[in-house]
């Protein structure tokens, strides 16, 4: 594998929440590969785990063949469309199954950059100097409400139709991923999320705590579904978190300056 | 746990949680939810708890109380249901809807069909408006350290830290239960009155001694 400018810490969490008899949820992070998937599946009789589990392993195989460079837009759709198929193919087999899909999030890194993908309403933030952005849309009839006007963002908490999606893997023979590309920087925190986080905590306190724990992501990761729990806990909550470091000879050559200017935080 | 949302005129006027089995609702102050409403009677609904269910009964049959607008007689309650009692309204709510509406969640999926090429604009319209909880209150004083001797914090957000990122971090973590003090980083464990606590959360009583990351703080409740 050749130089790369940035190092990575990767960690994830998932946790069935405090009414859910299951986990539906599902999360690979490997940094030796460079990528984060979380998978939220959806449908009954168990279908939503097998969901989840079919696009998980179908992408991080994939997504674990590729070499250290940035894939191109074209092979993250393509990787798409193979977890897409092979949830809609085993849907289709068991009448039982039919209606199971999964929502996805990921995030692969390589050359200085990410590209992001998303499908339904897993959602990607990221947390830049201080600031937490999210850097997706969800594809539910809510969001598109509110951007038609028909409904103002701040009633969104009260309505009952916000966990409805438009889209998922598994769903139809195809699906229209969303991808971007962003560049990287140090000391940025990309946090992938099942709506289990978004709906339970709000994106002020995910802000503070991504921000304050950030040199601690499992502790950041614990905190965040804890206090998912803590609102209610009434949906699986599923995170991972990839926080962007220099290189190593980099960092050993800023550490007396860190130090000298090192601040005090509240 | 469900919760009544009471309003007058459109404004919310109070919120309820339905903690009891049995909650009564009246113009009488020895209801569990008393209104000052002259068109109410003294006791004029109650809900009454049924294994996962909430059950309403209108117990004023001269005036009546309707639900959604249609006459109350009895009815089990689903989120967003609106008893409408007098002059006021009092909003059903419970967060079991939300477990439920995964059922409604999957039968759209099967329903819609996305016309393809209907790329989104980048990014992401923030919806956040989470249920928030009470997070216990609490406030830390600096008995020494890099702040000020004397200076009081007061723990605003659900997480405050103390100490310098990269190298000695200690944090102070509000739930409903309590107030909590977690390790983040650097070498040196925090001691609560004393005792090193390592790596777990610890749960603070008032008057606790916290000695981490070059300070000596002092919890107060």
């Amino acid at each position: 594998m050749k130089s790369q400018p940035f190092r990575f810490e990767v960690t994830s969490l998932s946790d069935a929440g405090k009414l859910r008899p299951l986990n539906e949820d599902g999360v690979v992070v490997d940094r030796d590969a460079g990528f984060a998937v979380l998978a939220d599946g959806m449908g009954g009789y168990r279908a939503g785990e097998v969901a989840a589990r079919l696009a998980l392993e179908s992408l991080a195989g994939n997504l674990r063949r590729r070499d250290s460079s940035l894939p191109s837009r074209q092979s993250i759709e393509d990787s798409i469309a193979a977890a897409n198929t092979a949830v809609h193919t085993a849907a289709a087999k068991q009448t039982v199954r039919t209606g199971m899909g999964a929502t996805l999030a990921m995030a692969v890194f390589g050359d200085a950059r990410v590209m992001l993908a998303h499908v339904g309403d897993s959602r990607i933030y990221r947390l830049r100097d201080g600031k937490l952005e999210l850097l997706t849309r969800d594809d539910s009839i809510l969001n598109d409400q509110v951007e038609l006007g028909l409904i103002a963002a701040d009633e969104v908490a009260e309505s009952h139709n916000r966990r409805m999606v438009t889209q998922t893997l598994g769903m139809a023979a195809k699906i229209a991923p969303h991808v971007r590309e962003e560049d990287l920087r140090e000391g940025d925190v990309y946090l992938l999320c099942s709506d289990g986080l978004n709906d339970l905590v709000g994106d002020r306190d995910i802000e503070v705590i991504v921000d304050t724990l950030k040199s601690n992501l499992p502790l950041t990761a614990s905190h965040l579904v804890q206090l998912a729990n803590d609102n209610g806990g009434y949906d699986n909550v599923t995170v991972a978190l990839v926080r962007v470091l220099g290189n190593a000879a980099e960092a050993a050559s800023r550490g007396w300056l860190a130090r000298l200017f090192g601040r005090l935080v509240h | 746990m469900a919760k009544l949302v009471l309003t007058f005129e459109g404004k919310i006027v109070n919120h309820y949680f339905i903690e009891k089995s049995c909650v009564t609702i009246g113009r009488n102050a020895d209801n569990d939810i008393a209104i000052d409403d002259p068109l109410l009677s003294d006791i004029h609904v109650r809900i009454v708890r049924a294994g996962q269910d909430d059950i309403v009964e209108g117990l004023e049959t001269r005036s009546g109380s309707r639900l959604n607008g249609k006459p109350l007689l009895r009815q089990i309650l689903q989120h967003r249901d609106i008893i409408e009692i007098g002059n006021h309204q009092l909003r059903y709510m419970s967060s079991r809807a939300a477990v439920d509406a995964d059922l409604d969640r999957t039968m759209l999926v099967q329903t819609l069909s996305r016309e393809a090429g209907t790329e989104a604009p980048v990014s992401g319209v923030s919806l956040s408006t989470a249920p928030q909880v009470a997070l216990q209150a609490g406030r830390v004083e600096v008995l020494s350290g890099p702040q000020q001797a004397g200076q009081i914090v007061p723990l605003a957000r659900v997480v405050t830290a103390f100490g310098v990122p990269g190298e000695q971090l200690v944090v102070f973590t509000r739930r409903p239960h309590g107030v909590f003090v977690t390790h983040v980083e650097g070498t040196r464990f925090p001691r609560v009155n004393r005792q090193p606590i390592g790596n777990t959360a610890y749960a603070l009583k008032a008057g606790d001694i916290v000695e981490a990351a070059g300070y000596k703080l002092r919890f107060v409740a």
